[in-house]
């Protein structure tokens, strides 16, 4: 419980001084059995060296008026936690992250409210990021115990259908077209997506290993991450391969058929699907081609590049995006 | 030309949904006297590691995209199923192959794989009836351990399937010699809820992929309508055959199918009877080099040493790449092996060879006590002892002898 932890460690504040008077008198006193070398007692008696102060319990906190928490009214009560570097965070540029970006850009076409915070897999209840916390509004604060909701990326879409005021979803996604064509995106995409970023190694160490591992810039820390994340996307990707001899020229290949694939399914028309606003899907293939354009993909990322730049429409469609809703 | 396929089962062609789907694709797409079925069951001879592979002339093509890509530009267009479509239809064909390969993938290894009781009934021992003695323990562990990574993101199904199947078994010893009967009505009532709840699992995992396909299939005979089979439905009919026709002892994917999605059942029959009738398709026995045998499988192990170590990429940018990096492990290994041979072979030289130095020198120093000091003791054998000890020793043995 954060509550006692926080209560027992409040006396220990003026700690140093007491410490010292009370180790005299035992010494003098009661243990005469044994004593501590004084050089070892000066040395503890410098500790604790610094007293943070009291973090204040996020549940029972409620002696504190909503006014004296962190966030002022300058930040939206809901925040997305996702991979992003921390000065990104502030101005909510997109992630670098393709699963992260989808869900950033969808909430912004539905017009929800939120800011972004920069996070990586251990802060997620799930393991795996997005993931959304809600703070409830401020009179519930104050008139009962509520907590904050965290709203994993499977539950996402449903929690922006039933929040997102005034804009509807006009693509279903249980029709049998959309599923296909995500899982065209899921997997001919992501594979290509994973190959080029993870298993690549110029673009490993160039991109992927400096963005994701930023917050632990030490060397063999972020080498080591790096060696991970490489043979995670390369157990992935023998996972779709389903027993068969797959290389990256193969995968490219998948990608491109689905670039078309994907270009002829939007056609001329302003959105996937026809539809008249922007939707889930839109923000899946503009996390894919937003990032694809714009990270400076190297080696063999080039493939992916040039397959994407081959087809004008999926180009005018991330332009779109980016102009509307990542400015 | 020859089709290298997974051999029969089921009272199907071939017990691999990619395999089945390449045989239906040739059986419309290519005239029957111009192509044999060859149950070889070597994935040595693929160029990409898998089953089904076509053999034309001495060209290899592995894999049911590249055969269908292949036959259709070698044909000039003539054996395109797809040629008729529409640009949007194309397009969808794209992304329907990639969603019935993923969705359907994991209900066909959870149903003949996963499920312990089909797969130590069934699908284990259908592997022994055309597999010989050493190889037929290997490959079906390897096609388990797949069917286990193609499913390892259902791991509470697999677990509700798994305890639904102890429950239906002998209760526990333990119980037994406590005297415990547990056939009391509450627990057997809330294992049928259990069972319930299984069900409805799986019903809802087996409708991710059935029901879409349903609704776009809407009654028609073939995928994208039309008068005759396309890829998708090749595809389709390679998938979904192996949910329907298996006799399995814990047949959940058939109930299900037959229950809710009757005209599905429909369609795979309509299909079946036309793509996979034994007499539309002719056999033929594999070359001998392109046999299954112990060295060829022995041969195709070793061949993947350089990936399993570690050493070569498990995914290299090019084909060619993967062969330069085996090469280059071999190359190194055999470097190794002959660095390692020369300095054992020196090692063992130089312990030889130091014993028989010291006998030579102490041999020496009494040879020299024993004659005259002066005689024995001048320039030329003082140099003869700083030469190197090995002629010396090889003087010694053959004096000593």
């Amino acid at each position: 419980m954060p509550s006692t932890s926080s209560s027992s460690y409040r006396p220990s504040r003026p700690a140093p001084a007491q410490s010292t008077a009370s180790g005299t008198n035992d010494a003098g006193g009661t243990s005469s059995m044994f004593r501590a070398p004084t050089f070892i007692r000066t040395i503890f008696d410098k500790f604790p060296l610094y007293s943070y102060p009291v973090d204040p319990s996020p549940i029972n906190s409620l002696d504190k008026t909503p006014s004296e928490q962190p966030h002022d009214d300058l930040f939206s009560k809901n925040t997305l936690y996702v991979f992003s570097l921390p000065g990104d965070a502030q101005n909510c540029s997109p992630s670098f992250n393709p699963a992260c970006l989808k869900w950033q850009i969808y909430m912004k076409i539905r017009g929800v409210d939120f800011r972004i915070q920069s996070s990586s897999n251990h802060a997620s209840p799930t393991g795996s990021l997005p993931f959304l916390i809600v703070e409830p509004a401020r009179s519930s604060v104050v008139s009962g115990r509520q907590l904050a909701q965290t709203v994993p990326a499977s539950k996402l879409a449903q929690w922006i259908e039933d929040n997102a005021a005034g804009s509807v979803n006009q693509v279903s996604s249980d029709s049998p077209d959309y599923r296909a064509f995500s899982s065209l995106v899921d997997r001919n995409i992501r594979d290509a997506w994973l190959y080029a970023m993870y298993v690549d190694n110029t673009n490993l160490n160039n991109i992927t290993v400096p963005k994701y591992t930023n917050s632990t810039p030490l060397w063999p820390v972020n080498y080591l991450l790096g060696l991970q994340m490489r043979q995670a996307a390369l157990d992935s990707l023998g996972v779709n391969g389903v027993g068969s001899k797959v290389n990256g020229e193969m995968l490219y290949m998948r990608a491109n058929e689905a670039w078309a694939a994907l270009s002829a399914l939007l056609g001329d028309n302003k959105w996937f699907f026809s539809a008249r606003d922007a939707g889930l899907f839109d923000a899946s293939v503009f996390a894919y081609t937003h990032l694809i354009l714009t990270l400076g993909l190297e080696r063999s990322g080039e493939d992916l590049v040039n397959g994407l730049q081959q087809y004008s429409n999926l180009i005018d469609h991330e332009q779109r995006i980016r102009n509307k809703w990542c400015t | 030309m020859e089709l290298h396929v997974w051999s029969r089962a089921f009272g199907l062609p071939s017990l691999d949904p990619e395999c089945l789907a390449a045989i239906a694709f040739l059986s419309t797409a290519v005239p029957q006297d111009l192509w044999v079925l060859v149950e070889s069951n070597n994935t040595n001879l693929s160029p990409n590691g898998a089953l089904p592979a076509l053999k034309d002339g001495s060209r290899w093509i592995g894999g049911f995209d590249s055969i269908v890509s292949y036959l259709s530009s070698r044909s000039s267009g003539r054996s395109d199923l797809d040629r008729n479509l529409s640009e949007i239809q194309k397009a969808e064909a794209v992304a329907y192959r990639s969603f019935i390969r993923q969705t359907c993938l994991p209900i066909i290894s959870l149903s003949l794989y996963i499920t312990s009781r089909n797969w130590v009934q069934v699908t284990r021992p259908l592997y022994s009836t055309f597999i010989r003695f050493p190889i037929q323990y290997e490959i079906p562990h390897t096609h388990h351990a797949r069917a286990v990574s193609a499913t390892s993101h259902l791991t509470s199904l697999i677990r509700d399937l798994a305890a639904e199947e102890h429950s239906s078994s002998i209760e526990p010893i333990s119980a037994a010699i406590a005297g415990i009967t547990t056939t009391s009505t509450t627990s057997s009532s809330s294992k049928e809820t259990e069972k319930i709840t299984t069900r409805v699992k799986l019903r809802n995992f087996v409708a991710d992929f059935v029901d879409p396909i349903r609704e776009k299939l809407n009654r028609k005979n073939y995928f994208f309508g039309g008068t005759s089979p396309t890829t998708v439905d090749c595809l389709l009919v390679g998938y979904l055959s192996l949910l329907v026709y298996p006799d399995l002892p814990s047949p959940w994917a058939k109930e299900i199918i037959q229950q809710e999605f009757a005209d599905v059942i429909l369609y795979v029959e309509n299909l079946k009877s036309a793509l996979f009738a034994e007499r539309s398709i002719t056999y033929a026995e594999a070359d001998a080099a392109d046999k299954l045998t112990l060295g060829s499988w022995i041969g195709g192990g070793v061949e993947s040493i350089p990936e399993k170590w570690g050493w070569a990429d498990a995914i290299p940018l090019r084909e060619s790449d993967r062969t330069q990096q085996s090469s280059s492990f071999w190359v190194l290994l055999q470097g190794m092996l002959g660095i390692a041979a020369a300095a054992g072979g020196v090692l063992a030289y130089k312990t030889l060879v130091g014993g028989d130095v010291e006998v030579q020198v102490e041999e020496k120093i009494g040879e020299v006590a024993t004659a005259g000091v002066n005689e024995l003791v001048d320039e030329e054998s003082v140099e003869s002892m700083d030469r190197l000890p090995i002629f010396r020793a090889e003087d010694m043995l053959n004096l000593s002898m």
